[in-house]
C-alpha cells in the first residue's frame, strides 16, 4: 500500500479529528453552552460523509488484506455515519435535561461509530475484535452516562459485565479457530476450511463460542438478557444509539465472517442460527406484548427485529445478504425514528410510558404522525419500509427452502403487528380525561421537526421506491460474494 | 520430558492456581496479588516459547505496572471492609453445573485435537526488530484503534468518576 491510500481512511481520521476537538472545545465553553456541542459534532459526521460519498465503488485492501474497503463496507460505513449524524442531533434536548458531561458525550458517540466503520472493513479477527472493543467501550462509558440516576448505573454495570463476559467468549472462540485453521484472517481460513475440511471438535467449540459472543452483541436469544434493562437504563439517545447502530455492527461483523470466512461449513450451522433466529424473534414479541414502558417495547421489538436479520444469516447468499443490508437500512431509519418520537416526548413530558401517550395526536400531529409510520414499518405493513425490506429478504431465504423458518417469521411478523397497534391505539383513540384534555400542545424545536419529517420521508421512501437502497444493497453484497 | 516441558507445566500450574486465587481470594488486595502471579507465569510460558521480548514486555507491564497501578488503585479506595457474602447461593450449583460441562467439552476438544499437524522442528527467536516494522507496518492499523480504545476508557474513566458538587 502506498500513502494515497489512507484517503480512503479520511471518514474515520475526520470522526477521530472531530471528536478530539470536541472535546478539547469543551472545556472553553460555558456550562450552559456545552449541549450545543452536538452541532460540530454532526458537522464532523456530515464531512465524513461527504469523504465517503467520493470513494464510492472504489475497491481497496490495505494492510495486506486485514483491511478491505469495497461497497459491503461504505454501505455500513455509511449506515454508521448516518445513525450517528441522527443520534447527535436528536440529543441537545435530553442532554441539557439530564446529562453532565456534553462534550464527551458526543465524543464518545463518534468514537464508538469509528469502532463500527472498521469492524465492516476488517476481514481478520483481531482488527474487527479490537474494533467491536472501541464501540463497546465506549457504550460503556455511554450507557451510565445519567450519573445521578441509579437506572443508569446499573444499566452501566450491567452492560459493562456482560459486555466483557461476552468479549471473552468471543475470543476464546478466536483463539480456538486460530488454533485449528492457523490463522486469524478470514481468506486464510476459508482457504485452511478447503484442504481440511473437518478440524474436530476445537473448531466446533471455537466457531460456537465465537457465535455466542457475537449473539451477545446482536442481543440474540439466549444472549439477550442485558438488553431490555439497559435498553431501559441507558439515555434515551444512547438506547437509540445501541438497538441500531451496535446491533448493525454486531451484524456486519456476523456476514462478512460468514460469506469470507466460514462459508464453506455454513451447512453445518444453519439449522442452529436458524433455530436461534425463530427462538429470537418469538422471545422478543411475546414480551414485548406485555411491556408498560415505550423504551422497554422498543427494546423486546428490536431483539424480534434482530430475529428477522438472522434469518437472513441463517440462509446467507447473494441475495439474502442484499435482503439483510436492504432491511438493516430500514429497521436503521424506522428505529431512529421511532426513537427520536421517544425522546422528543420525553423532553416535553418527562414520561416514557405507553399509556402516557394518550392524546398525543391532539398535542402534536407531527409526532404521532412519525410514530404511527414508524411503528406501522416496525409492524411490517404495506407502503412502509418494514414490509418492502421483509419481503425482499424473506423471499430470498425462501431459496434456502428451510419452510419452518420462512412460515414462523412470517407468523412473527404478523404476530409483532398487534403490540405495535397497542401503542398506536394510545396515541390516536383511547380518549383523555377532562382534567387532560387542558394540557397544552407541543412545540418542538425547529431542528426536531426537521429531522423527524426526514426520517420519516426516508421510511416512506424505502417502502415505496426502494431501487437506490437496492441497489446499494446488492452493490454491497456483491462485494462479498462477486457476481 | 525434556527441561522446557517441565517448566512449562510448572508455570502453567502456578498460572492456574493464581488465576483461581484471584476470583476465589475474598480479600481483594490477594486477588490482585494473584493476577500478577499469573502474569508472571505468563511472561515465563512466552520466555520458552523463545518470545523474549514478549516475555519482557509482559513482566514490566503487566507484571510491574498495571499490578501496581491495580495495588496502589486498591490501597488507595479500599474501605477496609470484606466483602460481603454473595446473596446468589442459589445460582452456584447450576454455575458449578456449566462451568463444568464446559470444562469437559473444552477438555475433551483440546485431548481430541492433532495440535502437532503445525508443529515446527525449530522455534525462532524473532528479533524486537523484525516484532516493530511487522507492528508498525501489516499490523498498524489494530494498533491505532487499540489507541482508540485506551483514549475512550481514559474519557470514561474520567466522566464515570468525576466528582460532581451540587451545583455542578
Amino acid at each position: 500500500m502506498n500513502g494515497s491510500d489512507f484517503a480512503f481512511l479520511l471518514p474515520e481520521i475526520v470522526l477521530v479529528a472531530t471528536a478530539i476537538t470536541v472535546w478539547a472545545v469543551d472545556f472553553f465553553t460555558p456550562r450552559d453552552r456545552k449541549p450545543d456541542l452536538a452541532w460540530p459534532a454532526a458537522a464532523g459526521a456530515l464531512v465524513a460523509m461527504a469523504f465517503l460519498a467520493i470513494s464510492w465503488g472504489e475497491h481497496r485492501e490495505m494492510f495486506l488484506g486485514t483491511l478491505r474497503l469495497d461497497n459491503f463496507s461504505l454501505f455500513f460505513r455509511f449506515l454508521f455515519l448516518t445513525v450517528a449524524f441522527f443520534v447527535i442531533v436528536g440529543s441537545p434536548g435530553y442532554v441539557r435535561r439530564k446529562l453532565r458531561n456534553a462534550g464527551e458525550f458526543y465524543g464518545l458517540i463518534l468514537m464508538s461509530t469509528v469502532g463500527a466503520m472498521g469492524i465492516v472493513s476488517s476481514r481478520e479477527f483481531l482488527t474487527a475484535y479490537i474494533s467491536l472493543e472501541l464501540v463497546a467501550f465506549g457504550f460503556y462509558v455511554l450507557v451510565s452516562h445519567a450519573r445521578h440516576e441509579a437506572r443508569s448505573n446499573e444499566a452501566g454495570a450491567k452492560y459493562l459485565i456482560l459486555g466483557a463476559f461476552s468479549s471473552g467468549l468471543l475470543l476464546f472462540g478466536i483463539s480456538l479457530i486460530f488454533g485449528a485453521t492457523g490463522s486469524t484472517g478470514y481468506a486464510a481460513i476459508a482457504a485452511a476450511l478447503e484442504t481440511t475440511p473437518d478440524f474436530g471438535m476445537v473448531w466446533t467449540l471455537g466457531v460456537a463460542l465465537v457465535l455466542a459472543g457475537l449473539g451477545f452483541k446482536v442481543a440474540a436469544f439466549p444472549f439477550h438478557s442485558w438488553a431490555p434493562d439497559v435498553y431501559e437504563g441507558a439515555p434515551l439517545p444512547i438506547t437509540a444509539f445501541l438497538s441500531v447502530g451496535s446491533k448493525a455492527a454486531g451484524f456486519a461483523f456476523l456476514i462478512r465472517l460468514f460469506a469470507e470466512g466460514l462459508f464453506p461449513v455454513l451447512d453445518d450451522w444453519r439449522v442452529a442460527i436458524g433455530v436461534v433466529a425463530v427462538l429470537t424473534m418469538t422471545f422478543g414479541n411475546l414480551v414485548a406484548i406485555q411491556q408498560a414502558n415505550l423504551k422497554r417495547l422498543l427494546a423486546y421489538s428490536s431483539i424480534a427485529q434482530a430475529g428477522y436479520i438472522l434469518v437472513g444469516v441463517a440462509t446467507l447468499n447473494a441475495d439474502t445478504t442484499s435482503g439483510m443490508l436492504l432491511h438493516i437500512a430500514g429497521y436503521t431509519a424506522t428505529n431512529l425514528g421511532a426513537f427520536l418520537v421517544v425522546i422528543y416526548f420525553h423532553n416535553l413530558t418527562g414520561k416514557e410510558g405507553i399509556d402516557d401517550l394518550r392524546g398525543l395526536y391532539r398535542r402534536s400531529f407531527l409526532l404521532t404522525l412519525v410514530l404511527a409510520v414508524s411503528l406501522l414499518s416496525l409492524a411490517g405493513m404495506p407502503l412502509f419500509a418494514g414490509f418492502m425490506t421483509k419481503f425482499y429478504l424473506f423471499t430470498a431465504a425462501a431459496a434456502s427452502q428451510l419452510w419452518w423458518l420462512i412460515a414462523l417469521a412470517v407468523a412473527n411478523s404478523i404476530l409483532s403487528v398487534y403490540y405495535y397497534l397497542l401503542v398506536l391505539r394510545q396515541a390516536f383513540i383511547t380518549p383523555e380525561s377532562e382534567e387532560e384534555e387542558q394540557r397544552p400542545a407541543f412545540r418542538l424545536p425547529s431542528h426536531a421537526r426537521a429531522t423527524l419529517s426526514l426520517l420519516m420521508v426516508l421510511v416512506l421512501w424505502i417502502g415505496i421506491y426502494p431501487s437506490v437502497f437496492v441497489d446499494a444493497a446488492e452493490a454491497g453484497s456483491r462485494a462479498l460474494f462477486g457476481g | 520430558m525434556n527441561f522446557a516441558a517441565v517448566l512449562f507445566y510448572a508455570f502453567s500450574a502456578i498460572a492456574i492456581v493464581a488465576a483461581l486465587g484471584t476470583v476465589l481470594a475474598r480479600n481483594i488486595v490477594y486477588a490482585a496479588l494473584s493476577l500478577v502471579g499469573t502474569m508472571v507465569m505468563i511472561a515465563g510460558i512466552f520466555f520458552i516459547l523463545h518470545a523474549d521480548f514478549l516475555a519482557l514486555v509482559q513482566l514490566l507491564i503487566y507484571a510491574g505496572a498495571v499490578g501496581v497501578l491495580l495495588i496502589f488503585g486498591l490501597m488507595l479506595t479500599n474501605t477496609g471492609q470484606p466483602a460481603t457474602g454473595p446473596k446468589d447461593r442459589w445460582q452456584r450449583p447450576i454455575a458449578f453445573v456449566a462451568a463444568m460441562a464446559f470444562i469437559l467439552v473444552a477438555g475433551y476438544a483440546a485431548v481430541s485435537t492433532d495440535w502437532m499437524q503445525g508443529v515446527v522442528p525449530q522455534l525462532e527467536r524473532v528479533p524486537p526488530a523484525v516484532l516493530a516494522s511487522s507492528l508498525f507496518r501489516n499490523w498498524a492499523l489494530p494498533f491505532e484503534i487499540a489507541s482508540l480504545v485506551l483514549l475512550v476508557a481514559m474519557i470514561g474513566a474520567i466522566v464515570i468518576s468525576r466528582r460532581e458538587t451540587s451545583n455542578d
